[in-house]
Protein backbone atom coordinates (compact mmCIF):
# COMPACT_ATOMS: atom_id res chain seq x y z
CA UNK A 1 0.00 0.00 0.00
CA UNK A 2 1.28 3.23 -0.99
CA UNK A 3 -0.73 6.07 0.62
CA UNK A 4 1.75 9.47 2.13
CA UNK A 5 5.07 9.13 3.40
CA UNK A 6 4.79 7.54 6.12
CA UNK A 7 6.51 4.03 6.55
CA UNK A 8 5.87 1.55 9.24
CA UNK A 9 8.02 -1.11 7.81
CA UNK A 10 11.03 -2.12 5.69
CA UNK A 11 10.37 -5.99 4.24
CA UNK A 12 13.02 -8.42 4.04
CA UNK A 13 15.22 -7.79 0.98
CA UNK A 14 15.06 -4.39 1.10
CA UNK A 15 12.34 -3.51 -0.89
CA UNK A 16 9.81 -0.81 0.04
CA UNK A 17 6.92 -3.21 -0.71
CA UNK A 18 4.05 -2.38 1.68
CA UNK A 19 3.12 -0.29 4.86
CA UNK A 20 4.34 2.97 3.62
CA UNK A 21 0.99 5.26 4.22
CA UNK A 22 0.36 7.93 2.01
CA UNK A 23 -2.57 10.40 2.54
CA UNK A 24 -3.59 13.31 1.27
CA UNK A 25 -0.80 15.63 1.43
CA UNK A 26 0.52 15.61 5.03
CA UNK A 27 0.94 19.34 5.90
CA UNK A 28 3.68 19.86 8.03
CA UNK A 29 3.60 21.99 11.38
CA UNK A 30 -0.12 20.32 12.22
CA UNK A 31 -0.65 17.61 14.15
CA UNK A 32 -2.60 14.40 12.39
CA UNK A 33 -3.52 11.32 14.31
CA UNK A 34 -2.97 7.88 12.95
CA UNK A 35 -4.63 4.48 13.89
CA UNK A 36 -2.96 1.35 12.08
CA UNK A 37 -4.56 -1.90 12.61
CA UNK A 38 -2.51 -4.58 12.18
CA UNK A 39 -4.57 -8.19 11.77
CA UNK A 40 -2.34 -11.57 11.36
CA UNK A 41 -5.40 -13.62 11.01
CA UNK A 42 -6.88 -12.11 7.85
CA UNK A 43 -3.58 -10.82 7.10
CA UNK A 44 -4.28 -7.31 6.73
CA UNK A 45 -3.02 -3.92 7.89
CA UNK A 46 -5.79 -0.95 8.16
CA UNK A 47 -4.76 2.79 8.26
CA UNK A 48 -6.76 5.59 9.87
CA UNK A 49 -5.73 8.94 9.38
CA UNK A 50 -7.22 11.77 11.76
CA UNK A 51 -10.17 8.72 12.42
CA UNK A 52 -11.33 8.28 8.56
CA UNK A 53 -10.34 5.22 7.02
CA UNK A 54 -7.20 5.68 4.54
CA UNK A 55 -7.17 2.28 2.97
CA UNK A 56 -5.51 -1.74 3.76
CA UNK A 57 -3.83 -4.06 2.13
CA UNK A 58 -2.75 -7.45 2.61
CA UNK A 59 0.54 -8.97 3.78
CA UNK A 60 2.41 -12.19 3.25
CA UNK A 61 1.57 -14.29 6.74
CA UNK A 62 4.32 -13.87 8.87
CA UNK A 63 4.26 -15.42 12.94
CA UNK A 64 4.45 -11.91 14.68
CA UNK A 65 7.71 -11.30 17.12
CA UNK A 66 9.21 -8.83 19.17
CA UNK A 67 12.24 -7.99 17.43
CA UNK A 68 13.50 -4.52 18.32
CA UNK A 69 10.79 -2.19 16.69
CA UNK A 70 11.97 1.63 17.09
CA UNK A 71 10.13 4.93 16.47
CA UNK A 72 11.29 7.71 14.32
CA UNK A 73 15.10 5.86 12.74
CA UNK A 74 15.87 2.48 11.50
CA UNK A 75 18.76 2.88 13.28
CA UNK A 76 20.37 3.71 16.83
CA UNK A 77 23.44 5.09 15.00
CA UNK A 78 25.06 5.05 11.28
CA UNK A 79 23.10 5.37 8.43
CA UNK A 80 19.64 6.68 8.72
CA UNK A 81 17.69 6.63 6.16
CA UNK A 82 14.75 8.73 5.54
CA UNK A 83 14.28 9.11 9.61
CA UNK A 84 10.97 11.06 10.85
CA UNK A 85 12.01 14.87 12.00
CA UNK A 86 9.19 16.23 14.25
CA UNK A 87 7.05 15.71 17.01
CA UNK A 88 5.24 12.02 18.38
CA UNK A 89 3.21 11.48 21.30
CA UNK A 90 0.39 9.47 22.77
CA UNK A 91 1.61 6.46 21.25
CA UNK A 92 -0.68 3.81 22.08
CA UNK A 93 -1.53 -0.12 20.99
CA UNK A 94 -4.00 -2.37 21.86
CA UNK A 95 -3.53 -5.89 21.44
CA UNK A 96 -7.26 -5.25 19.56
CA UNK A 97 -8.96 -4.21 16.24
CA UNK A 98 -9.38 -0.78 17.73
CA UNK A 99 -12.43 0.90 15.29
CA UNK A 100 -12.17 4.34 15.17
CA UNK A 101 -16.03 5.49 15.43
CA UNK A 102 -14.72 9.42 16.22
CA UNK A 103 -14.09 11.58 13.55
CA UNK A 104 -13.11 14.60 14.95
CA UNK A 105 -11.44 14.31 17.88
CA UNK A 106 -9.24 11.66 19.13
CA UNK A 107 -8.48 10.60 22.63
CA UNK A 108 -4.86 11.19 23.53
CA UNK B 1 -27.54 15.59 31.49
CA UNK B 2 -24.72 13.92 31.71
CA UNK B 3 -23.13 13.07 35.12
CA UNK B 4 -20.57 11.21 35.80
CA UNK B 5 -18.35 11.05 39.03
CA UNK B 6 -15.13 9.73 39.52
CA UNK B 7 -13.97 7.55 42.50
CA UNK B 8 -11.20 8.50 43.60
CA UNK B 9 -9.19 6.81 46.62
CA UNK B 10 -10.89 9.34 49.35
CA UNK B 11 -12.17 11.50 47.23
CA UNK B 12 -14.82 12.07 44.48
CA UNK B 13 -15.03 14.44 41.57
CA UNK B 14 -18.18 15.10 39.55
CA UNK B 15 -18.61 16.24 36.25
CA UNK B 16 -21.42 17.35 34.83
CA UNK B 17 -22.63 18.79 31.36
CA UNK B 18 -18.96 19.92 30.84
CA UNK B 19 -18.19 21.58 34.12
CA UNK B 20 -15.95 19.99 36.12
CA UNK B 21 -17.04 20.60 40.02
CA UNK B 22 -16.67 18.91 43.55
CA UNK B 23 -12.99 18.87 42.95
CA UNK B 24 -10.61 19.79 45.16
CA UNK B 25 -7.23 19.02 42.87
CA UNK B 26 -6.97 18.83 39.36
CA UNK B 27 -6.71 15.06 38.81
CA UNK B 28 -8.67 14.89 35.46
CA UNK B 29 -8.87 16.57 32.22
CA UNK B 30 -12.26 16.07 30.17
CA UNK B 31 -10.65 16.02 26.53
CA UNK B 32 -13.58 15.34 24.48
CA UNK B 33 -17.19 15.00 24.68
CA UNK B 34 -18.73 13.81 21.32
CA UNK B 35 -22.21 12.55 21.13
CA UNK B 36 -22.67 9.77 23.79
CA UNK B 37 -19.07 9.66 24.62
CA UNK B 38 -17.01 11.67 26.93
CA UNK B 39 -13.56 11.02 27.10
CA UNK B 40 -11.26 12.23 30.31
CA UNK B 41 -8.00 11.95 30.73
CA UNK B 42 -6.01 11.13 34.78
CA UNK B 43 -4.12 13.90 35.26
CA UNK B 44 -2.94 12.74 38.65
CA UNK B 45 -0.55 10.59 40.19
CA UNK B 46 -3.33 7.37 41.73
CA UNK B 47 -5.31 5.62 39.86
CA UNK B 48 -9.35 6.18 38.56
CA UNK B 49 -10.47 3.46 40.60
CA UNK B 50 -13.84 3.80 39.41
CA UNK B 51 -16.72 5.21 38.16
CA UNK B 52 -18.94 5.57 40.96
CA UNK B 53 -21.92 6.80 38.46
CA UNK B 54 -23.41 7.47 34.95
CA UNK B 55 -26.25 9.07 34.05
CA UNK B 56 -27.79 10.06 30.68
CA UNK B 57 -30.85 12.68 30.72
CA UNK B 58 -31.38 12.36 34.49
CA UNK B 59 -32.63 8.86 33.95
CA UNK B 60 -31.22 7.41 36.40
CA UNK B 61 -30.06 4.63 34.28
CA UNK B 62 -26.57 3.32 35.35
CA UNK B 63 -23.53 2.37 32.57
CA UNK B 64 -21.01 0.14 33.23
CA UNK B 65 -18.00 1.69 32.23
CA UNK B 66 -14.11 0.43 31.91
CA UNK B 67 -11.45 2.51 33.71
CA UNK B 68 -8.98 0.91 32.22
CA UNK B 69 -9.20 -0.79 28.25
CA UNK B 70 -7.33 -3.88 29.40
CA UNK B 71 -6.30 -4.13 25.50
CA UNK B 72 -4.06 -1.39 25.86
CA UNK B 73 -0.85 -2.71 26.21
CA UNK B 74 1.37 0.11 25.49
CA UNK B 75 0.77 3.85 26.44
CA UNK B 76 3.79 6.41 26.26
CA UNK B 77 2.03 9.71 27.55
CA UNK B 78 5.91 11.40 26.60
CA UNK B 79 4.50 13.41 29.16
CA UNK B 80 7.89 13.34 31.50
CA UNK B 81 9.71 16.37 31.75
CA UNK B 82 13.13 14.70 30.34
CA UNK B 83 14.60 11.36 29.00
CA UNK B 84 18.02 9.73 30.05
CA UNK B 85 19.60 9.28 26.59
CA UNK B 86 21.46 6.38 26.46
CA UNK B 87 18.96 3.99 24.26
CA UNK B 88 19.20 1.99 27.20
CA UNK B 89 17.37 3.00 30.67
CA UNK B 90 13.97 2.96 30.28
CA UNK B 91 12.36 6.31 31.00
CA UNK B 92 9.62 6.64 28.56
CA UNK B 93 7.10 5.96 30.85
CA UNK B 94 4.44 3.32 29.19
CA UNK B 95 0.92 4.19 31.43
CA UNK B 96 -1.09 1.19 30.64
CA UNK B 97 0.39 -0.87 33.55
CA UNK B 98 2.13 -3.61 31.41
CA UNK B 99 5.65 -2.06 32.27
CA UNK B 100 6.40 -1.66 28.23
CA UNK B 101 8.61 1.28 29.12
CA UNK B 102 10.62 2.92 26.02
CA UNK B 103 14.15 3.92 25.80
CA UNK B 104 15.37 7.29 23.98
CA UNK B 105 17.77 7.36 21.91
CA UNK B 106 18.56 11.15 21.23
CA UNK B 107 15.19 12.47 21.61
CA UNK B 108 14.08 14.69 23.34
CA UNK B 109 10.99 16.09 25.80
CA UNK B 110 9.30 19.23 23.84
CA UNK B 111 5.86 20.63 24.07
CA UNK B 112 3.21 18.79 22.55
CA UNK B 113 -0.38 18.52 21.56
CA UNK B 114 -1.51 17.01 25.39
CA UNK B 115 1.19 18.18 27.37
CA UNK B 116 4.69 17.18 26.23
CA UNK B 117 5.63 14.87 23.50
CA UNK B 118 8.80 13.16 21.96
CA UNK B 119 11.31 15.63 19.48
CA UNK B 120 12.94 14.25 16.77
CA UNK B 121 15.53 15.91 14.27
CA UNK B 122 16.40 13.11 12.24
CA UNK B 123 19.20 11.44 14.09
CA UNK B 124 16.70 10.13 17.34
CA UNK B 125 14.61 7.36 17.84
CA UNK B 126 12.71 5.55 20.36
CA UNK B 127 13.31 1.76 21.39
CA UNK B 128 10.72 -0.46 22.69
CA UNK B 129 11.75 -2.13 25.88
CA UNK B 130 14.35 -4.76 26.16
CA UNK B 131 12.19 -7.37 27.68
CA UNK B 132 9.21 -6.80 25.84
CA UNK B 133 5.49 -7.92 27.22
CA UNK B 134 4.21 -10.75 25.12
CA UNK B 135 1.01 -8.92 24.51
CA UNK B 136 2.92 -6.71 22.36
CA UNK B 137 2.88 -9.44 19.64
CA UNK B 138 -0.77 -10.55 19.08
CA UNK B 139 -2.10 -11.74 16.67
CA UNK B 140 -4.30 -8.61 15.80
CA UNK B 141 -2.93 -5.11 17.29
CA UNK B 142 -3.72 -1.73 16.76
CA UNK B 143 -1.08 1.31 16.68
CA UNK B 144 -2.12 4.52 17.23
CA UNK B 145 -0.18 8.05 17.74
CA UNK B 146 -0.50 11.63 17.14
CA UNK B 147 2.56 13.12 14.94
CA UNK B 148 3.82 16.61 13.77
CA UNK B 149 6.12 16.72 11.22
CA UNK B 150 8.80 19.14 10.28
CA UNK B 151 9.30 17.98 6.58
CA UNK B 152 6.88 18.33 3.39
CA UNK B 153 6.25 14.44 3.18
CA UNK B 154 5.56 13.16 -0.01
CA UNK B 155 5.54 9.49 -1.41
CA UNK B 156 9.09 10.00 -2.85
CA UNK B 157 10.43 11.08 0.56
CA UNK B 158 8.22 9.04 2.92
CA UNK B 159 9.41 9.03 6.41
CA UNK B 160 10.43 6.11 8.56
CA UNK B 161 8.45 6.29 11.43
CA UNK B 162 7.74 2.63 12.83
CA UNK B 163 10.00 0.58 12.31
CA UNK B 164 12.19 -3.00 13.08
CA UNK B 165 16.11 -3.03 12.03
CA UNK B 166 17.69 -3.30 8.95
CA UNK B 167 16.73 -6.44 6.55
CA UNK B 168 14.59 -7.74 8.87
CA UNK B 169 11.97 -5.31 9.46
CA UNK B 170 8.29 -6.75 9.83
CA UNK B 171 5.60 -4.53 10.75
CA UNK B 172 5.41 -6.48 14.24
Amino acid sequence: MVLDGIRFCYNPGGEYTGFTITTSPNTNGQWHHFAIIKDHNTNTITVYKNGLFQGSDSFTAFTPDNGSPRIATSQETGNRDDPFEGNIEEVKIYNRSYIIRYQKVHIP
Amino acid sequence: MLIITIALVGFSYIYIAGVVTSRTATVFSVVDVLNDSVSIRNDGTSPITSFSSVSIDNSGAVYRVSVQDPSLVLHWKMDESSWTNDCSTETVIDSSGRGNNGRACGAIVAQGKFGNAGDFDGNDALLFPANQDTSLKNSVSTYTFWINSRDNISEFHSKRLLWRPMFNCRFF
